[in-house]
């Protein structure tokens, strides 16, 4: 909820009104500061506690802060320029959810900050000597000429992570700033630097288990308090799984006015009951949404727009159906129980660790220089397309995609540095800064915003972050028992199956509703014409998934429904952001 | 026979010195000169077990697809026989001692095919097939996806990744136990151990670099699920037995083991392929009923017959299947009554899908 934009250098003032019209739905308040080479704008919600009621003006300084600060300000703008202080009162506690301009008047000089783990986006652009920010990329499109040309290195990220990770966007030229960033433009130049580092620092203080659990009990409690801006109509989603059941329990205990809403996909729900279980122990309202395929097939052009870039992962559709539902029911804000997995230690890191065991038992067969390595096994646990490029990619989108090599190096600082000394903080480190910070934050934070919503997920906490990477990780990983530490912190105060039972997963059930009810959809994005207008992707290719059939070596057919939604959602967003210029699109695709 | 690598097709005379008249490149195979095989027949074997080069596969799997190949003409014998025997019948109602000539080759059809039906035992011998593998590879080179160990057992080893310290305190939720390493490698060289959190070992010690390692871990989860995968030999229909009851693997843990693996029931079907029993007669007991025992001291079958496409599908199969039901006794499982559960259903239909698949070679 909320939003940034702005320039240092010259352009129209109506561009401003443009870029703050692309993201109406950020806010029914806007202001702008216009200045001779400088203009920064902001739109917000009003009445929203712990929000900037506009942008902050002090003498030669222009702040414009979208978000809130955890624990909260009351106006996030004022407060910005001490925070950005070094030391204790500053930078070492900045926490929150963030994206904000500084203009010192004084130095022409444009800080852009970003919140340490990634809930909220900044852009930028340099076109024609100026230099754009903004919260959104749609918003940059209303740059006059901007040119809308596809980065076919970011494309290809995007086929293995199902999303885009790094500075890279799938939009040529147009860069994002990474989490925990400040980039300064000054003198016509950008120097980017960090201000928060998340590392591995084991502290044999907390050796002991029941010390631990202590201690993250209370921080996550208190990451929870942290979170609660006053008088608030507070929405949940509620899984039934370990984590969302959790914040519910930690809400509850900070007494606040909490009502949850959980998926409800029929028969193939496999967390609906758990869900029922944690909401009567905890005496909290519940609302199931129903969500079939043929709820998404009408909103797929809204979906991609308001993601902004493209997510594959198919839990967005029913995100922001629920989203919906939470906004028709008076909440203003909604909480969610993300990062348990990549804190304490989730199912992933598993698979990691016996492919480490057993690697290089096999004479390569590919010859590209990765086969076998840790990087090359993260990248193939998020099955997607990774390997799989010269069956998918024609000839010529193959010879755009850059050097081999690209995606394996932005893993290689968290699985082979000096930022961890244990395997599995290592692998922990590795899914915090790129599947939490770039992907489950942005989209859920967009998919709350479509409605309206301001996103907190209480534990991408910096002092919960800081503390659980200071566990020794056999604490997190216990056997093959997953978050552990989590499981005994709220043990005895949740029901004992939700607790200690197997991770089950959202279980989205994309298989059925990409070959049923949204196998037009499909069809339109990804029939045989589709393909060769977009010359990214061989039909020989895809036409077998179209189909229902799955790649020869895979043994589970929820891939199939998972690839078609990737690509589906790829070329949804081309659509709208190259095709479309990234204007509101009307109709639907089948 | 067409060239493989420029598709050129060429009669015996064109193909001077085995190479392709065209592209130049050798040949492996003349079955002008006596070769079994031709070429295409053979790079189509490497196809269909590679599933078009997406698997990884070992030289077994090749060795039992020629194989079937050599039993599916025996079907085609078959069909011939029919045809004939109705054409003679026909000739011999309408013109007499005519009938005599379609009625010799028809006997003469006849003989083979009665022969090839009682023939149990796979035909291709193993020396010759190795050989033939040599020549391939020399034409060829080294076929993609065909598993090649990073070291052979016993040799040194090449100096391994550095683990971290923690590595070796966690668990896995699973372990398939295969009664020999070739299945081990199966698995592992396909990333089955990646796809579903699962050890790999082979009840002999391999890999052995992490065998001690591994088997320490599988201690640390109580609730650990155990499969046995195997041949249908004396020593892998005793496998299950062997995990559940010895205090080296998980008798102290009192977990049941499922039995996954090829057992004599599901043996019958691939007649043909038989190899050959491992000398005594088998006794009944410890995981061999009656009726196995009688079948197993009259002949084996290796689970390498299982195209690796197959293998891994329904080995994920069992193991979902088997957390279902959960209680390990659910349909298409019967308790052993020793700490083991059978998986009946695991290969059950292999016989007739491998036997459906008829894909003309060469």
């Amino acid at each position: 909820m909320s939003g940034v934009c702005g320039w240092v250098g010259e352009a129209d003032p109506a561009v401003l009104d443009a870029m703050l019209d692309a993201i109406d739905y950020r806010g029914d308040r806007i202001d702008k500061a216009v200045a001779p080479g400088v203009a920064l704008g902001y739109r917000w919600w009003g009445g929203r506690p712990g929000k900037s009621p506009g942008i902050h003006r002090d003498g030669q300084h222009l702040v414009a802060c979208a978000g809130t600060f955890a624990p909260p300000e009351e106006s996030p703008a004022a407060a910005l320029i001490e925070k950005l202080h070094p030391g204790e009162s500053g930078q070492d506690n900045l926490d929150g959810a963030f994206a904000a301009a500084w203009w010192d008047g004084g130095k022409r000089r444009l800080t852009l900050l970003r919140d340490p783990f990634g809930v909220r986006s900044l852009y930028y652009v340099a076109h024609r000597g100026t230099f754009y920010f903004a919260s959104e990329i749609k918003q940059l499109l209303a740059i006059p000429g901007l040119p809308r040309e596809i980065d076919d290195a970011a494309v290809h990220k995007y086929l293995t992570f199902s999303f885009v990770p790094g500075e890279d966007t799938p939009l040529k030229g147009v860069r994002r700033l990474l989490p925990r960033r400040i980039a300064i433009w000054e003198n016509g130049r950008l120097e980017i630097t960090q201000y928060f580092e998340l590392r591995e620092a084991l502290d044999a203080r907390l050796s002991d288990r029941g010390e631990a659990a202590r201690l993250i009990g209370d921080l996550c409690k208190a990451a929870v308090v942290k979170r609660l801006h006053g008088k608030e109509n507070i929405g949940l989603f509620l899984s039934g799984g370990l984590d969302s059941s959790a914040v519910a329990l930690w809400l509850k205990e900070a007494g606040a006015n909490v009502t949850a809403f959980s998926l409800d996909f029929g028969d193939k729900s496999v967390e609906k009951d758990r869900a029922r279980e944690v909401a009567g122990a905890l005496q909290i309202p519940l609302h199931f949404v129903k969500v079939g395929g043929e709820d998404l097939l009408p909103i797929l052009p809204d979906l991609a727009w308001r993601l902004d870039m493209p997510f594959g992962d198919a839990v967005t559709g029913p995100q922001y159906l629920l989203g919906k539902a939470a906004r028709a029911a008076g909440c203003d804000c909604i909480f969610n129980g993300e990062g348990g997995d990549q804190l304490f230690g989730g199912w992933t890191q598993k698979p990691m660790i016996g492919a480490e065991l057993y690697a290089n038992l096999y004479t390569s067969n590919t010859g590209d220089g990765g086969e076998g390595s840790r990087e090359e096994t993260y990248l193939r646990s998020y099955h997607r397309f990774y390997g799989a490029e010269d069956a998918l990619y024609t000839p010529e989108f193959r010879s755009r995609v850059g050097p081999a090599g690209q995606r394996r190096a932005l893993l290689m600082p968290y699985l082979q540095g000096e930022k961890a000394t244990t395997f599995a903080n290592r692998v922990r480190l590795a899914d915090f800064a790129l599947k939490g910070c770039q992907n489950i934050l942005p989209r859920a934070e967009r998919m709350a915003n479509a409605w309206g919503l301001d996103m907190r997920a209480p534990l991408f906490d910096r002092q919960l972050a800081e503390a659980s990477f200071a566990l020794a990780p056999q604490l997190k990983l216990h056997g093959a028992v997953e978050k552990f530490i989590l499981k005994l912190a709220v043990r005895g105060k949740l029901p004992k199956d939700v607790v200690w039972r197997k991770k089950v997963g959202m279980g989205v059930p994309i298989t059925d509703w990409t070959l049923g009810p949204l196998a037009p959809a499909m069809r339109e994005l990804l029939g045989k014409a589709s393909l060769e207008r977009r010359g990214l992707f061989r039909h020989d290719y895809v036409e077998p998934l179209l189909q229902g059939r799955n790649l020869p070596g895979e043994t589970r057919r929820r891939r199939v429904g998972e690839r078609l939604w990737a690509l589906a959602m790829l070329e949804a967003w081309l659509r709208v952001f190259i095709d479309g210029g990234g204007r509101s699109p009307t109709g639907e695709w089948r | 026979m067409k060239c493989i690598r420029c598709g050129t097709d060429s009669n015996y005379k064109e193909r001077t010195g085995k190479k392709c008249p065209k592209c130049k490149g050798a040949f492996a195979f003349e079955p002008r000169d006596g070769d079994a095989f031709t070429d295409p027949a053979f790079q189509h074997a490497i196809d269909t077990v590679s599933a078009k080069g997406q698997l990884r596969w070992g030289a077994e799997h090749v060795y039992y697809e020629l194989a079937r190949r050599q039993r599916v003409k025996s079907g085609c014998a078959t069909v011939a026989f029919v045809i004939l025997a109705v054409i003679t019948l026909i000739v011999v109602l309408k013109a007499g001692w005519l009938a005599v000539v379609p009625a010799l080759v028809a006997m003469l059809i006849g003989r083979h095919v009665w022969r090839t039906k009682k023939q149990k035992f796979v035909k291709l011998v193993q020396k010759d097939f190795d050989s033939m593998l040599k020549t391939w590879q020399k034409a060829h080179g080294q076929p993609k996806g065909l598993i090649v160990r990073a070291m052979t057992r016993g040799a040194a080893a090449p100096p391994p990744r550095a683990l971290e310290s923690d590595i070796a305190d966690y668990s896995f939720d699973r372990a398939v136990i295969c009664d020999r390493a070739r299945t081990a490698d199966l698995l592992l060289a396909n990333n089955f151990h990646f796809e579903n959190n699962c050890a790999v070992l082979a009840i002999d010690g391999y890999p052995e670099a992490q065998f001690e390692t591994v088997r320490a871990m599988l201690k640390r989860n109580p609730r650990l699920r155990v499969f046995a995968l195997h041949d249908a030999t004396p020593k892998g229909c005793r496998l299950a037995n062997t995990l559940a009851t010895d205090k080296t693997w998980f008798a102290e843990q009192k977990l049941t083991v499922t039995d996954v693996g090829l057992r004599p029931g599901q043996a019958r079907a691939f007649t043909g392929l038989f190899q050959p029993p491992v000398g005594q007669p088998v006794a009944a007991g410890k995981g061999i009923s009656a009726t196995d025992a009688a079948w197993l001291s009259a002949q084996t079958l290796e689970l390498a017959v299982i195209r690796p496409e197959q293998v891994l599908k329904r080995l994920y199969k069992a193991l979902t299947r088997e957390e279902q039901d959960d209680s390990g006794g659910g349909d298409g499982s019967s308790s052993g009554g020793d700490g083991t559960t059978h998986d009946r259903d695991s290969f059950a239909h292999e016989a007739s899908d491998v036997e459906s698949d008829s894909d003309g070679f060469g």
